[in-house]
């Protein structure tokens, strides 16, 4: 961490010490003894305040927690641990600056904001926990840091500033909306359905899962000898059962070369929606998912509805920018080369786009997609009114970019 | 009560302060009571009830108003100080405005403001004690103020951040949407009650410590600051004691009735050749001039002719003991300056070089431009033996009785004054004429011994007819010093006895904590000196010839003989002479101090001491005297500095030695650090791990080992909705600590990396329970 300090005079100060030297000219130049002892009882304030912010941030040292991730629009909070390593001397009433700058694709700052967090008491060799909070409307990578303590204590006339640069990363996650009940009915029905479809992976039974202590019934050649020596107990791997059927996601981010604002937030609805898909589909476990991603930089996602997937695909949709390139043929024909027989099949799109173009373009695409592929597309169109019916928008739309 | 509301309680006291040290310099209690009722009613009416406040408009208005009245009254005035006075009424006014409005960080900081330009102006207009003590009571209500409103801005400022709509320091690139976010920005919650604050100690001792450290720094910067000019600037004192007690000319046989004037007049010094205090037995007589002149009553004396201004003779270096009698005296209407005869050249002190000296009439003046100034003078005298006031002093007037006679010591009345001359006659008709001093004693004992007179303030001529000494001594026998002054004189006279009536003061008010006299009005008196043609072979010739002759002091006046050192010691007059010296010392060495006295008294002093820090027998002094006081047990000044010394050398040594070695050992242990970071960084995340169980209310107990509250954590995390896969965290973390801190074995790359992954897991679940709360 590196640190850099530095002192000024506030504007207050600088009024102050023009009273001083106004009051000091005047004593000399009239010969008043009376005034020269204004004038050092003007003079000594201003030097132990001086003295005071140069002690007072002494010997601090702050430590910031952050949560690695965090979903626009949800509550942030940022924890900081202050200390205070003196032996002697309290601090009082300095305050904290953090500083939270969104990143572009290019690693710029597009935008910034700052916390800040006062510390009204910190005694010596104390640790105090505070922090600040607030939500972060946009999705993308965030960089907090650096961190400026400020104090001017007591007299408000010279601060004393101190920058710490300690960094930290944050990706904001897409505002996830609500799938309604008639998702919930529409898959469970497919599912049900096709329940006594599946997949046989052989003696293993699925994939393997975790380890998990070892029952009455288990076999033999579950058992994980490596943790069970160390554990000193019998462990076994644990294989998840895939009940359920795949599900092959796409999204678009398309938008027109002059978007409007109303363009942008549909692409924007489109990332929460494939991001609440994707979060609902790897909570219910059992299938594989696949996301495609046509951003400017499009992206395949392919693995087991797990936590570790969740995370991939939010971290993805999280950076995703719309696009003006129409990447669906692409996203379209890696969808059907990778899909398997029953998966479902959701293209998220900002602009309307029908069953039939969409099998058109996957015939164009030159890929024999699995059989019965087609029965199970759906198109949700963030454009079209009809979203209602499989989604709820989150309360607090998250920011767009500017047009 | 809040901290706002402190502030303005605050902010209104420091006015107040200010227009009454204002108030003080203007003598008048207009401004301090009007700025008092305009403080506390603002307080009430707009502060706390808010019903008066001036907006905007009107604000400009009122103080445009006041800023024109008062250039107008300004332009009518015409000198400095008087202008001056009217600039810190538009001061006042300009702060009444500002207090009938709605406060705010920037006019707490005007009405601070203004109240510190009101005590500049003061400071110009003031002398006495009472305003540093007001001084001081103004710095640490300042200082106290002025941290209320640094609190009461960073508090102001957090709550802003709370109820912001809007970032409170967002900076948005250019591409963002001129529309505002519809997300609040980052707030913090509120901190704890800033009054909390203020009741601590250590923060009154904060306080404490800025107000001592700040008069520390005045009382070393002050002296040390060079003067340019050559006299301090002080206030024209238009009150310049009218002499209600001490006069130049005097005039009896009126009906009068005298008060006596506690008015201070001057402070008397008197100290031996070494610096130490020279202690009277009996009170000092101070002599201001002599009167010669009689006619029907009135007395009057030498002229004051410049002509015969000279510098006073250098004291005789044999013969005489020599005593220094430093004089502060206050302004006065007399030009006459006072002390113990004979006087003589006090070369140590260049402010005698200003003083005028009529050697013809042996009296001291100072020049008339200096008449409303407080002086500083110095002089020797020759007019003490063994403590006691000589009672012959020699003269140095050349001349003789034939000079004396000329300048009317010898003229009687005769026609106006047949009792007193046949009463003097009769009185030393057994004495021989050359036995002056006999003769002299034998008139003075008359008055004193007798019990048919005495002393009275009061007068009523008995016989208006009659010349006012004849009726004194055929009728009345009552009156003060210069009846009896007066009829001693001319009793003298009649039996051929040259003689004057002194006029001066006599005794004083002895403080013994500042070793000098304050001399009052109500010390004047006039007493009687008689020449006596050749001094007595016993008295100390003091350089002069003998053949001058001398004078006697005579004090006819019965009932005045106090001893001014047994002053009473109530509890009252200990105040009042503490005070008295306080005041002594303010004016002396704050007031009055200009380049002269600080040369004398502060850079020779100190450039005394650093050249004798090189001088070997300075030390050798010092270890004799520590010697000395161990073996005697004995307190003394030169082993204290000494001791005081050494001590200062110890502990400087001691805070270099410490200074260095935690510099050393903070060196060694930042190259240690480095080599220990990894295992620093390893264990790292078992502390957040912790940290996170905290925010959740998990602890370890004292008895838990850390597996057991990994197994505590993770069966809390599945209790609250958190998934397997979350709740597995807290062990997978706490067996990789097991690992690092008790087996000794770091991390690889990926151990750490599914450590963080793991961190990150239970963080998720962290915040998703503390979000649902």
């Amino acid at each position: 961490m590196k640190r850099q300090q530095n002192t000024v005079v506030r504007p207050v100060g600088w009024a102050y010490l023009i009273l001083i030297g106004f009051t000091f000219a005047a004593a000399m130049l009239r010969d008043i003894n009376l005034l020269m002892i204004v004038c050092c009882f003007m003079a000594g304030p201003f030097l132990l305040n001086w003295q005071t912010v140069l002690l007072t941030l002494r010997g601090i040292e702050v430590r910031r927690l952050v949560p690695h991730t965090v979903c626009a629009g949800d509550p942030l909070v940022v924890e900081l641990t202050v200390s205070n390593t003196r032996r002697r001397g309290t601090s009082w009433c300095f305050t904290v600056h953090d500083m939270i700058a969104r990143l572009g694709d290019d690693g710029r700052v597009e935008e910034a904001q700052t916390a800040s967090v006062l510390i009204p008491r910190l005694a010596a060799g104390d640790t105090t926990t505070v922090h600040y909070q607030g939500r972060l409307a946009r999705r993308g990578r965030y960089r907090l840091g650096s961190l400026r303590l400020a104090a001017a204590f007591p007299l408000g006339l010279v601060q004393r500033n101190r920058l710490i640069t300690q960094h930290d990363t944050l990706i904001v996650y897409p505002q996830l909306g609500h799938l309604t009940r008639r998702w919930d009915t529409l898959f469970r029905e497919a599912d049900q359905g096709a329940q006594h479809v599946h997949r046989r992976h052989g003696w293993q039974q699925g994939d393997f899962h975790s380890l998990r202590d070892w029952r009455h019934g288990d076999s033999t050649r579950w058992i994980h000898w490596r943790t069970s020596a160390r554990k000193q107990q019998l462990m076994v791997r644990q294989f998840e059962q895939q009940a359920n059927q795949d599900f092959v996601v796409l999204v678009s981010l398309l938008r027109p070369q002059r978007a409007s604002r109303v363009d942008l937030e549909r692409v924007e609805t489109a990332v929460s929606l494939a991001a609440t898909i994707a979060a609902d589909v790897c909570q219910r476990g059992g299938c594989r998912c696949k996301l495609g991603i046509g951003a400017r930089r499009p992206s395949w996602l392919d693995g087991p509805a797990s936590t570790g997937l969740y995370d991939e695909a939010m971290r993805r949709l999280a950076m995703a920018e719309s696009t003006v390139d129409d990447v669906l043929d692409e996203l379209i024909a890696q969808a059907a080369a990778a899909s398997t027989p029953g998966a479902h099949v959701i293209l998220v799109t900002p602009q309307p786009v029908d069953a039939d173009d969409f099998h058109r373009r996957a015939a164009a695409a030159g890929v024999a997609p699995p059989v019965g592929w087609a029965n199970r597309l759906l198109i949700l169109d963030t454009s079209s009114d009809g979203l209602d019916e499989f989604f709820a928008a989150p309360d607090l739309p998250s920011e767009v970019p500017s047009p | 009560m809040t901290l706002e509301r402190l502030l303005q309680i605050g902010t209104a006291t420091l006015a107040m302060l200010g227009m009454l040290v204002l108030g003080m310099g203007q003598q008048d209690p207009k401004l301090p009571v009007l700025g008092a009722i305009v403080a506390i009613s603002s307080v009430l009416l707009t502060d706390t009830l808010g019903w008066l406040r001036l907006r905007g408009a009107a604000a400009n208005v009122a103080a445009v108003v006041a800023v024109v009245a008062c250039a107008w009254d300004m332009s009518q005035r015409f000198d400095d100080q008087t202008r001056m006075l009217g600039l810190a009424n538009v001061l006042a006014y300009l702060q009444f405005v500002l207090f009938y409005q709605e406060k705010n960080v920037s006019r707490y900081w005007l009405i601070a403001a203004l109240s510190l330009l009101q005590v500049a102006v003061a400071a110009a207009l003031n002398l006495e004690i009472a305003f540093g003590g007001l001084l001081l009571v103004y710095l640490i209500v300042a200082i106290g103020t002025l941290t209320l409103l640094h609190i009461h801005t960073l508090y102001q400022r957090q709550r802003n951040w709370q109820s912001s709509e809007q970032p409170a320091n967002s900076v948005l690139s250019a591409s963002h949407t001129p529309r505002p976010l519809r997300s609040p920005g980052f707030v913090s919650p509120r901190s704890t009650n800033p009054l909390s604050l203020l009741r601590r100690w250590s923060f009154a001792f904060e306080m404490l410590r800025i107000c001592v450290v700040t008069l520390l720094l005045t009382a070393i910067v002050f002296p040390i600051v060079p003067r340019v000019g050559g006299s301090s600037m002080q206030p024209s004192d238009t009150t310049m004691m009218a002499a209600t007690g001490y006069t130049e000319t005097v005039k009896i046989g009126e009906a009068a009735s005298i008060s006596e004037s506690p008015e201070a007049v001057m402070r008397v010094r008197f100290t031996d050749r070494g610096g130490a205090p020279y202690l009277l037995q009996g009170e000092p007589m101070l002599r201001g001039t002599w009167l010669a002149r009689y006619d029907s009553g009135e007395w009057w004396g030498p002229s004051d002719d410049d002509g015969n201004d000279q510098t006073l003779r250098p004291a005789p270096e044999v013969g005489a003991e020599l005593v220094r009698q430093q004089i502060t005296i206050e302004p006065m209407t007399s030009n006459n300056l006072f002390g113990v005869w004979p006087l003589f050249l006090d070369e140590s002190n260049s402010t005698n070089n200003m003083l005028r000296y009529d050697r013809r009439s042996e009296c001291l003046r100072r020049p008339s431009s200096q008449r409303d100034e407080q002086l500083q003078y110095s002089t020797i005298t020759t007019g003490f033996q063994s403590r006691h006031a000589l009672s012959i002093v020699p003269t140095f007037m050349k001349g003789g009785r034939r000079w004396l006679q000329t300048i009317g010591l010898l003229q009687f009345p005769e026609r106006e004054l047949p009792t007193l001359a046949a009463l003097a006659d009769d009185l030393v008709a057994d004495i021989p004429a050359t036995d002056v001093v006999a003769r002299a004693r034998r008139l003075e004992a008359h008055f004193l011994q007798s019990n048919d007179y005495y002393y009275s303030f009061s007068t009523i001529p008995g016989d208006p007819s009659l010349d006012p000494a004849e009726d004194f001594v055929r009728n009345t026998h009552r009156g003060h010093c210069e009846y009896y002054a007066t009829a001693l004189t001319l009793m003298l006279r009649r039996v051929g006895i040259p003689a004057r009536m002194v006029v001066g003061f006599k005794g004083g008010e002895w403080n013994p904590y500042g070793d000098f006299y304050l001399v009052r009005q109500l010390h004047a008196h006039a007493w009687v000196e008689a020449f006596v043609d050749r001094l007595p072979e016993d008295v100390p010739q003091q350089g002069a010839n003998p053949a001058n002759g001398g004078w006697l002091t005579l004090d006819p006046t019965p009932g005045r003989t106090l001893d001014a050192t047994a002053a009473s010691h109530g509890v009252a007059e200990r105040v009042r002479q503490v005070a008295d010296y306080a005041q002594f010392l303010w004016s002396s060495y704050v007031v009055r101090l200009d380049a002269g006295s600080q040369f004398q008294e502060i850079y020779l002093p100190i450039k005394n001491a650093a050249m004798s820090l090189f001088d070997p027998e300075f030390w050798q002094d010092g270890r004799d005297a520590i010697t000395q006081f161990v073996r005697e047990g004995r307190f003394s000044w030169p082993a204290a500095a000494a001791t005081f010394l050494v001590g200062v050398i110890m502990i400087a040594a001691y805070r270099v030695v410490r200074f260095v070695v935690r510099h050393v050992v903070r060196f060694l242990r930042r190259r240690r650090g480095k080599s220990q970071a990894g295992t620093a960084i390893y264990v790292e995340f078992y502390r957040r791990f912790t940290t996170m169980m905290k925010r959740l209310g998990l602890r370890r107990a004292t008895t838990q080992t850390p597996r057991d509250f990994a197994l505590l954590a993770q069966s809390w995390l599945a209790s609250h909705g958190s998934s397997q896969s979350d709740a597995a965290a807290p062990l997978g973390i706490v067996e990789a600590y097991y690992r690092v801190r008790f087996g000794n074995q770091p991390l690889d790359s990926q151990e750490h990396a599914q450590v963080e992954q793991a961190l990150q897991r239970l963080e998720r679940a962290v915040s998703a329970i503390s979000t649902a709360r």
